[in-house]
């Protein structure tokens, strides 16, 4: 059965008997959801502060939809969820709203890289001089903390990994970390940064 | 890729510095209104991100909370 484009709820901190839920919409392609239990959504938010954001893409409430209140594809935010933790789906997007949630989502985060590329991470010259090279330790499977991995909070797992380290005296030393990490900011996976 | 004519007036000057760039004009033009707009895409990126930072608490800030917490929740399952 065709996912992409169904609009589910998951359901938050269950076990503290919370009730809220957070709608999703699947953007994964059909042929991922039909074989995996991880699936790659974008969350949805009735914030009304997102009305022409350009990176929120409007979804109707109808009963297509199965949306109770106007809503936006937060398409700068994709994230995996577990299938099980997912309730519904509660209904449906058209096409072309998935099209442009796709669309969206390319533009937001950059895919085609029109975003200048180079070693220093895009940072400017000028911002590179003054951040002075740092060696860290990172555990494996942690993100050490805020600082050290922007955008995610301490504790919080992370599949650091690994492309360019080696190992001197203990440390780890990373110019580099290709990541896939939970933080306020959301689920940034396969992200390469500067440390 | 399908291609359009189109006449554009260049002052004098402008015209000279594009012909001293190469004997080509369209390759010319071409690559200049491609990085124009490509920066004037990263400029509305950078303003759209800028927006949203200055966007505080409300259900925006639940939402993304969320969705950090979905991801954690695979990431544990990936881990255990």
């Amino acid at each position: 059965m065709a996912e992409r484009g169904r609009i589910y709820r998951w359901v938050r901190n269950r076990s503290l008997g919370d009730a809220k839920a957070r709608p999703v919409i699947v953007i994964a392609p059909d042929a991922a959801t039909a074989v995996l239990e991880r699936w790659v959504v974008v969350p949805i938010s009735s914030d009304p502060r997102l009305e022409a954001h350009p990176l929120a893409v409007p979804l109707s409430p109808d009963e297509g939809s199965g949306l109770e209140r106007s809503s936006f594809a937060m398409s700068w935010l994709p994230t995996t969820v577990v299938r099980e933790q997912l309730q519904g789906p509660i209904g449906r997007s058209d096409p072309e709203v998935v099209r442009q949630v796709l669309l969206t989502m390319a533009r937001a985060l950059d895919l085609s890289m029109q975003e200048a590329w180079s070693e220093d991470c895009g940072r400017s010259s000028e911002r590179l001089k003054r951040a002075p090279r740092r060696s860290i330790a990172v555990r494996p499977g942690v993100a050490a903390n805020t600082e050290q991995i922007a955008g995610t909070q301490p504790g919080l797992p992370s599949r650091a990994a690994s492309n360019q380290q080696d190992q001197r005296g203990g440390k780890q030393h990373i110019s580099r970390v290709l990541f896939t990490a939970a933080g306020p900011g959301g689920l940034a996976a396969g992200v390469t940064i500067c440390l | 890729m399908a291609t359009r004519s189109i006449s554009v007036s260049l002052d004098e000057e402008l015209l000279a510095a594009l012909d001293a760039q190469g004997a080509i004009r369209l390759a010319s033009v071409t690559e200049a209104i491609q990085l124009w707009l490509r920066r004037r895409e990263l400029e509305r990126l950078q303003e759209a991100y800028g927006q949203l930072a200055l966007i505080q608490g409300g259900d925006l800030d639940h939402a993304m909370a969320d969705g950090a917490a979905m991801g954690t929740a695979v990431l544990q399952g990936l881990d255990g």
